[in-house]
């Protein structure tokens, strides 16, 4: 069973034009132009409830996400982790596996990273950060695997296991905030700050840390990769059938356990710039649920990473504008969680009389 | 370990077990008929919410019950719609489910109530004492004071078990489980026992949200079933997909949690040496180990063979 919100598989030597080859691109773009006016339509009804006046609500929203540069390298800072998970979890949702544990891998990545960046600082940005980041990375992708080596051995399903684990690893982090990683001359529970050196660096005039050169990066690397190679090929083939997979030499065990890898890693790398490049230490709220964004983020671009980036600044802008809506409006900020599963499931509608109307073509 | 310890444990473990048991049982038999029912965490937090509202606005406890089973409900017909009407993946709709309820219980919460330090209360359901049972030693205190909606509860999940294992309709909802080609074939409408098996779960899942408020928080909070939903699942793979066995993990999964509370308490709460985050993660840890294990036991081989996947009418899949 493969999943119907992916593009479908291309035949590898068929060349077709131009045209022909980006039109049901284009389509996908059109019909989750629809899905979204009709989330948004449904999300001004619920402004209603808070007694809120829907368009002005969203012409706040709209000044808050794009009124100033600053709101807009405000965007732009929160697509970075946004994306960077979601192009991960592209990966493994583009094999059926469902991880839901980005959040869970994005603390103990951050509490990794963040640790070694606090606590064993190399006097060095150009050695410090590239490390902080990669221990961050590892201790992310471990937390993933665990999910991936639970389903590749036994079957277990990674749904629950991951979400599961979320909640350890919320634990966790809060415990150590608490205790052993507290900076005791702190009033919040909080760790010590990120020492200046390890701090990722703004791109020059735009007031956004370096991390939004990563993020694009990685959607260029993976879009490479699961287009244009053959892995992307086998995370496909082990997506919509294993047996087919293990006939041609792929062994979906270990790609679960893989892409698992990379995924809860990449979710890792997100929170090690959360920490170095915007919160500057570890702190509770580090996260305001980047992981379950990001599931929106990958799902509502259509599991390819282009779609992600644009769906990242879009939910992104959301997030800026609830802000500047709660503040204005007093509308709960809860409001962008639902607005952006308003738009998951309007999308997931939309495909499917997309599907039916073709089929009333032929 | 004397009885004065283990008796007020046990009471409480049984109280805590109610809403993951019904939510589970309620799963299972979703899950029989073919569909894999992860919104069920989302239906919890909605039936919570909209038990919370009922029965704060019409200050009736069992106006509250209704409400919260009706919640629960709504978000069951959104995914009965997006994963039985329009074929979309079981799991994907699933998640939708649960990131809409997230976030749509919050704002709801939020704009209604706009909380401040003291958050509203309900008054909530008070324990009956059954006369003569409640007096028996032991037994009486563990079994026989609880509130009337426990009760009920208990009532509802005898009745799922019997209705799955003992009648013609479980049957039907078990043959779309297993083989819905055939089921179809011998004229069951396989989509509709679907929607059966996904409404029960919901109400099932709405009702112990409405437990969960009226007969033991009496207050709200945001995400507040803490994972009750996915927990419920995980026991739906440990009983092996049998609505008694399930009921028996939900009451193991009670004491597993009320021990955690106790031992924090016991530990002295916030201050103690030992910190009470370990205690908070057992549930979950227990949740996984026994979710590993009854995998390794027996894979996947209980489960219903058409699980996850969507029915298509004359189409070999």
């Amino acid at each position: 069973m493969s999943t119907n919100l992916a593009p479908p598989l291309m035949v590898a030597d068929a060349s077709p034009s131009m045209v022909t080859r980006l039109l049901p691109h284009f389509k996908a773009i059109a019909i989750s132009g629809a899905a979204c006016g009709a989330a948004l339509i449904l999300g001004g009804l619920l402004f209603t409830v808070s007694g809120v006046d829907p368009l002005a609500a969203y012409g706040t929203m709209l000044e808050g996400a794009f009124g100033s540069w600053f709101a807009i390298s405000q965007v732009l800072t929160r697509t970075i982790p946004l994306l960077i998970i979601a192009v991960g979890l592209i990966a493994v949702f583009r094999a059926n596996i469902w991880n839901i544990g980005a959040e869970g891998q994005l603390l103990i990545g951050a509490l990794a990273g963040g640790f070694v960046a606090i606590e064993f600082p190399i006097e060095s940005g150009w050695l410090s950060i590239p490390f902080a980041m990669l221990i961050g990375a590892i201790a992310g992708g471990a937390w993933g695997a665990i999910v991936g080596w639970l389903r590749a051995k036994w079957e277990v399903h990674e749904v629950i296991t991951s979400l599961l684990l979320n909640f350890i690893a919320a634990l966790i982090f809060s415990y150590l905030l608490r205790g052993p990683l507290r900076d005791p001359m702190g009033f919040l529970p909080q760790s010590k700050d990120v020492p200046a050196f390890s701090q990722l660096p703004s791109i020059p005039g735009l007031g956004v840390n370096i991390g939004l050169l990563i993020a694009l990066a990685l959607v260029a690397l993976v879009t490479y990769v699961l287009t244009a190679t053959p892995y992307g090929m086998k995370v496909r083939m082990i997506g919509s059938s294993a047996s087919v997979a293990r006939a041609v030499g792929v062994d979906p065990s270990r790609m679960t356990i893989e892409l698992m890898a990379i995924s809860g890693g990449l979710a890792g790398l997100a929170g090690v710039l959360q920490v170095l490049g915007v919160q500057y230490a570890l702190l509770e709220g580090l996260s305001p649920g980047f992981g379950f964004t990001a599931i929106m983020v990958a799902l509502l671009g259509r599991l390819h990473p282009v779609g992600a980036l644009v769906a990242a600044v879009i939910l992104s802008a959301i997030t800026a504008g609830g802000n500047a809506m709660q503040i204005a409006h007093g509308i709960p900020t809860s409001a962008v969680a639902t607005l952006g599963a308003l738009l998951v499931l309007f999308l997931l509608v939309s495909d499917h009389l997309a599907k039916r109307a073709r089929g009333n073509e032929q | 370990m004397s009885i004065d310890f283990l008796v007020p444990l046990l009471a409480t473990a049984f109280v805590l077990s109610i809403p993951v048991a019904l939510a589970a049982v309620g799963e299972c038999i979703c899950q029989r008929t073919g569909v894999l029912n992860l919104g069920v965490e989302g239906m919890i937090l909605m039936g919570a919410l909209t038990a919370f509202l009922g029965a704060f606005y019409c200050e009736s406890s069992w106006v509250g019950v209704l409400t919260g089973v009706a919640g629960g409900v709504a978000l069951g017909v959104l995914m009965g719609v997006l994963c039985i009407t329009i074929k979309a993946e079981q799991v994907v709709s699933g998640i939708v489910i649960v990131l809409l309820s997230l976030g749509l219980t919050s704002y709801l919460y939020g704009s209604l109530f706009h909380v401040g330090a003291m958050p509203p209360r309900i008054d909530g359901l008070s324990p009956l004492h059954i006369p003569l049972l409640s007096d028996m030693p032991v037994i009486g205190p563990i079994l026989f004071r609880q509130t009337s909606l426990v009760y009920l509860s208990l009532a509802f999940i005898a009745l799922l078990a019997l209705m799955l294992e003992r009648t013609s309709l479980g049957l039907s909802l078990k043959a779309v489980g297993e083989k819905p080609e055939a089921g179809d074939a011998a004229g069951l409408s396989v989509d509709g026992l679907r929607w059966l098996g996904l409404l029960i779960s919901s109400a099932m899942a709405g009702l112990g949200g409405a437990v969960l408020i009226v007969a033991q928080l009496h207050l709200f909070a945001d995400n507040i079933t803490a994972g009750r939903g996915w927990i419920a699942i995980a026991l739906v793979i440990f009983g092996r997909w049998k609505p008694l066995l399930v009921f028996a993990g939900a009451l193991l999964f009670g004491v597993v949690d009320a021990l955690q509370l106790k031992i924090q308490v016991a530990a002295g709460g916030i201050n103690s040496a030992v910190p009470f985050e370990l205690f908070q993660a057992l549930p979950y840890f227990v949740t996984l180990a026994v979710l590993v294990l009854s995998a390794i036991r027996a894979r996947r081989n209980a489960q219903p063979s058409a699980l996850g996947i969507p029915f298509l009418k004359g189409q070999e899949r």
